[in-house]
């Protein structure tokens, strides 16, 4: 028998299979179609229950084109020898001439058409120089179970908007990767922002705004007055400031500044203002320490650096360059009321 | 044109009650799947041809994850209009 079937071979298999006359059968099968085309004509769409729908679309250029999409039955029973298998994902190591070929007789009584090719458009090279068989093997042996194929609704066109949908599913997961990392990196800006602020670069200027504003208060006197300062010391801070001596050293503990006694050394508040009442101790300046982090190690406060610049007056020239090796009184800060 | 529409107006057409129209159309369908499935092509003079293609499998490569999908091959159904069919459809389109 040839490989096609004409519509006088449909009219007698028709004729056969119903038990009608071949004339019959030759007119019925005439008519069957001129209806289609009629239907076309009129509805632009003719549904035909165990075929499929044929569909007249009108392109730009006012040409009707004629478009059959199979009824899913239809579909289905041509797709059959194929069926079973779906899309598999591969593994990195999977090489394809490892599979065995024990099932490859069921895809050589399938195959009619044409003899398969590879499809090397889309695949990696190493996958390129396999041929067709061996790649239907693959997907004999990774997907044995009887699966519903992949659905598709049309079939070239189908293909390319698929495709795309891959591609635009493509460069969503990349928009995706670009953001993450940009989150990534904007924390990082951050974190490397508050790092910075702890070497007083950033707060340097309001406090040296701080200081302006508070010089005339701040008169250094020379009287020791151990009792007072430490009872005021003990009054003045309130629970509020407790807890915040709490946080302080665990922050100290965390960023690891060096202090001599942590026990013995309370938080002075900024809010407060205070008088210089002698020399707590000196100081040399090292490379890397900062008039802020001298203030935390002695106050627990970087902000009362000015009271240091303060005393200081006659070594410091420029309270954002203190040269390394210099030596620096620690004042004694009592409140001044 | 529905199914119902359609066995209707072909009921009316050929004179033949719906019932049996519409296993006849069965077995026409029946007859055109059948073909199609041993791969033979149908060709309906002055209508067009259905016929069977198959696609390749084929291997897509994600570029983003690097994941290899390796799709099975396929048998799909196509239909070719032929040119008279065209022909008759644009001029009633067109005038």
């Amino acid at each position: 028998m040839e490989d096609k079937l004409t519509i006088e071979n449909l009219a007698a298999l028709l004729a056969a299979k119903m038990n009608m006359e071949q004339a019959d059968a030759d007119a019925f099968v005439c008519s069957f179609f001129a209806l289609i085309e009629e239907g076309l004509k009129r509805d632009k769409y003719v549904k035909i229950k165990g075929l499929g729908t044929f569909k007249l679309i009108t392109e730009a250029d006012n040409e009707g084109k004629v478009v059959f999409i199979p009824d899913a039955a239809l579909k289905e029973a041509v797709n059959k020898p194929f069926s079973h298998f779906q899309p598999v994902e591969l593994n990195e190591g999977v090489h394809f001439d490892d599979i065995d070929e024990n099932e490859s007789s069921e895809v050589g009584e399938v195959v009619t058409p044409s003899e398969p090719e590879p499809d090397v458009a889309s695949e990696q090279s190493d996958i390129a120089n396999v041929a067709g068989p061996d790649a239907e093997n693959v997907s004999l042996n990774v997907a044995p179970e009887a699966q519903e194929p992949c659905e598709e609704k049309e079939e070239i066109p189908t293909e390319n908007t698929e495709g795309k949908q891959r591609r635009w599913f493509m460069s969503w997961y990349m928009f995706a990767a670009v953001l993450l990392a940009g989150v990534v990196i904007g924390v990082g800006v951050m974190w490397g922002v508050f790092a910075g602020r702890s070497n007083g670069s950033v707060e340097r200027s309001n406090d040296l705004k701080q200081y302006e504003e508070k010089p005339v208060s701040v008169a250094p006197v020379d009287s020791v007055d151990t009792e007072i300062s430490d009872s005021i010391e003990t009054t003045e801070e309130d629970n509020a400031e407790d807890t915040v001596v709490v946080h302080k050293k665990a922050i100290d503990s965390i960023i690891g500044v060096a202090t001599d006694d942590v026990s013995e050394i309370k938080y002075l508040s900024d809010e407060v203002v205070y008088k210089i009442s002698g020399t707590l101790d000196t100081v040399t300046i090292v490379k890397g320490s900062t008039l802020s982090k001298v203030a935390y190690k002695y106050f627990r406060n970087r902000k009362l650096w000015p009271y240091i610049v303060m005393y200081n007056k006659d070594v410091i020239d420029d309270p954002n360059n203190v040269p390394i090796g210099t030596t620096l009184r620690i004042p004694k800060l009592t409140p001044a009321d | 044109m529905n199914e119902k529409e359609f066995i209707d107006a072909l009921s009316a057409k050929t004179g033949i009650d719906d019932k049996r129209i519409s296993k006849l159309m069965s077995s026409v369908a029946d007859i055109v799947s059948s073909n199609l499935q041993e791969g033979k092509d149908v060709t309906i003079q002055g209508f067009g041809v259905f016929e069977t293609k198959k696609k390749m499998e084929k291997i897509e490569v994600n570029a983003s994850t690097g994941k290899r999908i390796l799709f099975p091959p396929k048998l799909l159904v196509g239909f070719r209009p032929s040119s008279l069919l065209k022909e008759r459809i644009n001029s009633v389109l067109n005038g």
